[in-house]
């Protein structure tokens, strides 16, 4: 229907390499949640982060919290870690 | 007559004794150090006294290795920085008292689930801890045997696993190990062999890839490890660790345990040349073990232990008897043997020559 085409659209406008990201190296824990990470997918568990807005998202993906090291203990740039956090936040609203 | 054959039986759960907290802070603490495999800490084989708490303490390492003789990286975790992590040894009713240390420098979540252990999933639910964090675990070790340790972080139990997070602890009978009649049997070296199935991805042409960071290595090994097929096996941590100055030692006349720990996958360790005099091969001491083994079986997931008393002298390989895991992929090592020729057990009679009618 709509949102679906909705949603297409939307997706063609995400930066690639931000999934590619994701499965590279933040699937390592954010698709079962190891250590309390929020689910990909999870909508309750990333509301109030989605809510935070990206800045403070990208403060967390940036700087680390509790288990979750320094850009996901990646080598990205920053450009690809928001990339990453829109494939993320896209797939769990 | 019922009744001898039955307080022979010290495990059954009706004479088992549990310690009050204020009884274990009385017993006895050790501090023992660590030392790195191959090589096992000093430790009595027989107990001389009553139980004690065995005090050890590991840091757990995350580090770029090279794993072959092509520089193959592997994006690796350890305990203590080795694979395996070290042996540790306490006798059967002794606590055991693991500090786990997490160092700041990691990236990654860890914990600890060792299988002599009762409950909380083998401590790992007791033992979370972050870059930056430790945690001290006790435990009762009440069951005599060779036991798996490694790493259990849920959600990604067998990447931190075959990255290398595992190692044996050995816990003696108080008594000593016996030999089916009970006889005490005694070893003079004890060495502890870590295998580790790899899974090293490939990039389009071909080749081991290299990875900046150990969480980037994540999803092409995960698909690799899919595909159960090994890229490597090794011994110790690397293609040959146990070969040239890494050989083992030891001398005719001398017996050797060696502990064989695969927290992953099956294997089958054999010595060329020689046998396992008394095997454990399931790893359990309290088992009678069995005689004149050419090739043994150690379960993936498990520890077993093997003795032998040398008779030749020579190089001999000691490996895992899918030829093709041991030489292809490198599951193979070898122990240095100085002594004397014995013709009676072997002599070459003819040197190899032309075939004469």
């Amino acid at each position: 229907g709509l949102a679906s085409v909705a949603a297409t659209a939307a997706a063609q406008t995400v930066n690639p390499a931000g999934e590619k990201l994701y499965k590279t190296a933040c699937i390592a824990c954010h698709s079962t949640g190891v250590a309390k990470a929020p689910k990909l997918g999870d909508k309750n568990a990333w509301a109030p982060l989605i809510a935070s807005g990206m800045d403070a998202m990208m403060e967390i993906a940036v700087k680390g919290k509790g288990a979750m090291p320094p850009r996901g203990a990646s080598s990205a740039d920053d450009a690809t870690l928001q990339a990453a956090v829109e494939y993320m936040v896209q797939a769990s609203r | 007559m019922a009744a001898p054959a039955l307080a022979k039986g010290k495990s059954s759960p009706a004479a088992e004794k549990f310690l009050s907290e204020p009884e274990i802070a009385k017993l006895k603490r050790v501090k023992v150090d660590l030392v790195a495999p191959p090589m096992v800490h000093k430790h009595e084989q027989v107990a001389s006294g009553a139980p004690r708490i065995v005090e050890f303490r590991m840091e757990i390492e995350e580090k770029k290795m090279v794993i072959d003789d092509n520089g193959t990286t592997l994006q690796a975790m350890t305990f203590n920085g080795s694979m395996p992590g070290p042996t540790m040894v306490v006798s059967a009713g002794d606590y055991v008292e693991l500090t786990l240390v997490n160092k700041a420098s990691n990236a990654m979540p860890h914990n600890v689930d060792f299988h002599a252990a009762t409950g909380a999933l083998g401590g790992a639910k007791l033992t979370n801890v972050n870059p930056g964090e430790q945690v001290t675990l006790r435990f009762k070790a009440d069951r005599p045997g060779t036991f798996v340790y490694h790493c259990a972080p849920e959600g990604m139990v067998p990447w931190h696993v075959v990255a290398g997070m595992s190692g044996t602890l050995m816990v003696l009978p108080r008594d000593g190990l016996k030999d089916p009649a009970g006889n005490l049997l005694r070893y003079d070296t004890a060495y502890t062999i870590g295998e580790f199935d790899l899974y090293i991805p490939k990039d389009e042409n071909g080749k081991y890839k290299d990875y900046k960071t150990l969480a980037e290595s994540y999803g092409d090994t995960a698909e690799v490890m899919r595909k159960l097929i090994p890229s490597h096996i090794v011994f110790n941590g690397k293609v040959g660790a146990l070969t040239g100055e890494g050989a083992l030692k030891a001398k005719v006349g001398e017996t050797v345990l060696l502990i064989h720990s695969q927290a992953n996958r099956d294997t089958r360790p054999h010595l060329i040349g020689g046998h396992g005099d008394w095997v454990w091969e399931t790893g359990k001491f309290a088992n009678p073990p069995e005689k004149d083994l050419e090739t043994w079986f150690i379960r993936g997931g498990s520890a077993g232990a093997a003795l032998y008393t040398f008779k030749q002298p020579g190089v001999y390989a000691y490996l895992n008897h899918n030829l093709i895991e041991a030489f292809e992929l490198g599951a193979a090592g070898h122990i240095v043997v100085e002594g004397k020729w014995n013709d009676d057990l072997m002599k070459q009679i003819k040197a190899p020559g032309p075939i004469v009618a």
